[in-house]
């Protein structure tokens, strides 16, 4: 078990690698997808703030369409199929108070997350979402296993 | 069933038409938006190949450059010789010039790929200031520029040689700024450079009196690939990436951009960050949770 390699994956990154890792983040409102390849037994995360890129800067997966697209194709490009994928889902708590009117931030970061799942018919096959507590998440990219904790805290940014 | 009387029922129906009225604000504020992103789409598929004319214009033209000048100076004898130091000069101009340009390009490829991080150091504000503006250095006197830097005093500038962020990207940001601002100037004018701290957060104040910002361009500037004069020739270079990688970086190091401008007068850009804690984020703060692990 000690040939695992530690990975913090800071808001609006992604990393998938063939190698075993234990990816580690933070989630408030953010919401991380956790994509497991159940035949090659690797898998890669990623970690968005809000729901959608709006044409605003860059396309970058601080945005989730574009995030989870991204990390789609990356595992793609690791050699996987996307017949193999499943996803896990975490974070999109209401962090914030101010929040009164329609859905949260959370929450759309979670609904976009689930919608983009269906589209590239990805199965969920976990998921811990949504409430007012931030988490801690570590996804062991070997197994597959999400091992979360909910952090005391609040945190505003993540 | 229960019954209700008129009264209760007025009210109810009030209740569920204020609903519909509210309703109906919304859906016309979101298909306002959908109609406002349509646009924007469609704009950015228009810069995206301009944005590719732009990079070859402006890779390939230093290149040429640099490979032309250098065969001149291989091929120099005797006497010419002795120009041989002004051609280098030139040559280290436009590779100064490239690095800057590729340095963007791949910021914003790392940005848009999502695998950028702070890898924070301490360094010297004054400094980081210093090495940006003798990067112009050349342009600043082609257009007899002046640039003053505005160091802060006492206690501050104690705090400013020793602040704690990721050099790179401090750097690129400024150079950034520095660049527009040497950019949309006209010969002759000033350039200032102020920087300070308000409640630990470092501020960065570049002052031009250039052309200035339109209004209707101000929510733009930020958009990949957007330009605000969008010919394509040598006396407007630019690729469009400039801002919109600043708002990335100082996205990754937590920091926030301000931009004040009046057409005709000059633009004022502010930049904020927090100095990066010597103990990173990853760190595991077993403190602050509050309940077993779970295992999904």
């Amino acid at each position: 078990m000690n040939n695992y390699q530690a990975y913090y994956l800071y808001p609006s990154n992604l990393f998938a690698d063939r190698q075993p890792f234990k990816i580690s983040t933070l989630l408030g409102s953010c919401v991380a997808v956790c994509l497991y390849d159940k035949k090659l037994k690797y898998g890669g995360m990623n970690h968005f703030m809000v729901p959608l890129w709006n044409g605003e800067g860059l396309a970058s997966p601080k945005y989730g369409n574009v995030a989870i697209q991204q990390l789609v194709t990356k595992m793609i490009q690791l050699g996987s199929y996307k017949r193999d994928l499943v996803a896990k889902v975490f974070g999109g708590a209401a962090v914030l108070n101010t929040e009164n009117k329609g859905l949260s931030v959370g929450d759309r970061n979670i609904k976009v997350a689930r919608q983009e799942l269906e589209r590239f018919d990805i199965k969920i096959v976990a998921a811990s979402t949504g409430g007012y507590l931030g988490r801690k998440i570590i996804f062991d990219n070997r197994t597959g296993e999400v091992l979360q904790k909910y952090i005391k805290k609040r945190n505003n940014n993540l | 069933m229960k019954e209700i009387s008129n009264r209760q029922l007025i009210k109810l129906l009030k209740e569920r038409l204020a609903n519909t009225a509210e309703m109906e604000k919304e859906n016309n504020s979101l298909l306002k938006q959908v109609d406002k992103l349509n646009r924007k789409l469609l704009e950015s598929e228009a810069f995206k190949s301009h944005f590719i004319s732009n990079v070859t214009n402006e890779i390939i033209n230093p290149f040429a450059s640099v490979s032309g000048l250098s065969k001149a100076i291989m091929n120099l004898k005797g006497d010419e010789l002795k120009n041989a130091p002004e051609m280098a000069a030139l040559i280290y101009e436009e590779s100064k010039f490239l690095d800057f340009q590729l340095g963007n390009i791949f910021a914003a490829a790392r940005i848009e790929s999502g695998v950028i991080q702070p890898e924070p150091s301490t360094l010297s504000v004054g400094q980081v200031l210093h090495e940006v503006v003798e990067r112009f250095k050349y342009e600043i006197d082609k257009k007899q520029l002046q640039v003053i830097v505005e160091a802060p005093v006492g206690k501050a500038l104690k705090k400013s040689f020793y602040f704690r962020t990721d050099y790179d990207k401090l750097k690129l940001i400024l150079l950034n700024l520095l660049s527009n601002a040497i950019k949309f100037s006209t010969n002759g004018k000033q350039i200032n450079l102020a920087y300070g701290f308000t409640e630990d957060r470092l501020e960065v104040i570049v002052r031009d009196e250039g052309q200035g910002i339109r209004k209707e361009e101000l929510d733009r500037i930020f958009d990949r690939f957007h330009r605000t004069n969008k010919n394509i020739n040598s006396l407007n270079p630019g690729n469009g990436l400039g801002l919109s990688v600043v708002e990335g970086l100082l996205y990754v190091l937590n920091g926030s951009i301000d931009v004040k401008s009046e057409e005709g007068k000059g633009t004022t850009i502010k930049i904020e960050l927090p100095e990066i804690s010597a103990s990173s984020v990853s760190e595991d703060e077993d403190g602050l949770f509050e309940t077993d692990e779970e295992i999904f």
